[in-house]
């Protein structure tokens, strides 16, 4: 089951990788939550997963999932919701995460995270998702809005506007990844800032922070290039610029996490994000206690 | 919006033969899939740089998830010795 937490301060932390583990633990005191993969986990031995349990005993642990699915106009397989619940039931997380995409469609594994067409039908299916979720795992998730390297086809509202109405459908809070909305304010053209207008900022509920790089399209496309969230490069800085806005506006407390999957530079350069994060909130903090 | 949108899309992801089908016709591809007018004339005026980046991406995933999942099977052998 989640635990209960009663959250009080803004606190920053790291996604937990495996050639991080013992940068992170020698580190604890610079490293306020540790966000697990649970896809990692559903096939994990007893003994990795009491080596988890062990883990969160230490740090606060919050859960992430990737493969579910949940914003399709369809239903989210019951089986791997089943199998999240029991790892979530076995680490004992203080919440846990997923994301709003679709990753499959019928026998059809995309193999990531796709933007589904932004309409009512989606709306109503994530909703409906994440409630049956919510039952399933025992707790509801908080949803994450995704980069997308294409304006989904056959939608008919903006990004901003259908991320609200899933909140609002679904009661959920949202995982506001702010490098996927910088990567598609800068591919799509619109005001990252704007956005963090239009979504009801006291449902934030997390922060994720992460980097990317250009990719290319061919000369027979027209050779654009678009901003890929790959976790791969450090957090640019307009991403701190949203995260100083989101403090400033945000009345919870927030839980920021870093989150990096290769190239791993020495743990002292991602500590130093994780540092470059907490003075984003504290300015941003500050400017609306000056306000 | 239909579960078929979803389904073409997917296959438009993960199934190179059938984009280069769709992108020199699209119309015809997405009304053999089955699609609404209103769902072809969305197809029709499909991002094409973001459907060339999207499924190049989603390529490196499959390829990299499948190597990722081998070595969690790998250390989890190790682990139960």
């Amino acid at each position: 089951m989640v635990a209960a937490v009663a959250e009080q301060a803004d606190r920053v932390g790291i996604g937990w990788r495996g050639p991080l583990a013992a940068g992170i633990l020698a580190n604890l005191d610079r490293i306020e939550i540790v966000e697990v993969m649970a896809d990692d986990f559903v096939d994990a031995s007893a003994s990795s997963l009491r080596a988890l349990r062990t883990l969160a005993a230490q740090v606060p642990v919050t859960m992430h999932g990737v493969s579910l699915g949940l914003a399709t106009a369809g239903m989210v397989d019951p089986r791997r919701l089943e199998r999240i619940g029991r790892v979530v039931d076995r680490v004992g997380p203080e919440s846990w995460s997923e994301h709003l995409a679709f990753v499959r469609a019928g026998e059809i594994e995309i193999g990531h995270l796709a933007a589904p067409p932004r309409t009512a039908s989606t709306v109503e299916g994530a909703a409906l998702n994440i409630e049956r979720a919510a039952r399933t795992v025992g707790a509801r998730p908080l949803v994450e809005n995704i980069a997308t390297l294409i304006d989904p086809p056959a939608s008919d509202r903006d990004e901003a506007t259908w991320v609200a109405e899933v909140l609002v459908a679904s009661d959920a809070d949202l995982l506001l990844d702010l490098h996927n909305l910088h990567a598609n304010a800068t591919n799509f053209h619109f005001d990252a800032h704007g956005f963090l207008r239009r979504v009801p900022v006291d449902r934030i509920g997390a922060i994720h922070l992460a980097g990317g790089r250009w990719v290319t399209s061919s000369d027979e496309t027209g050779g654009e290039r678009r901003l890929l969230d790959d976790h791969l490069h450090d957090v640019p800085d307009p991403v701190y610029d949203l995260l100083v806005e989101v403090a400033t506006r945000s009345p919870r407390p927030l839980t920021v996490i870093l989150e990096r999957d290769g190239r791993y530079p020495p743990m002292e350069h991602l500590l130093a994000q994780l540092d470059r994060a907490r003075q984003a909130i504290a300015k941003g903090r500050q400017q609306a206690a000056a306000a | 919006m239909s579960l078929r949108v979803e389904s073409f899309l997917a296959r438009l992801y993960v199934d190179a033969g059938a984009r280069q089908r769709f992108l020199r016709d699209p119309d015809v591809v997405a009304r053999r899939y089955g699609l609404s007018e209103a769902e072809r004339a969305a197809f029709v005026a499909i991002d094409r740089v973001g459907l060339e980046l999207a499924a190049a991406s989603f390529a490196r995933k499959r390829a990299g998830g499948r190597r990722r999942r081998r070595l969690l099977r790998l250390i989890e052998r190790l682990a139960r010795g």
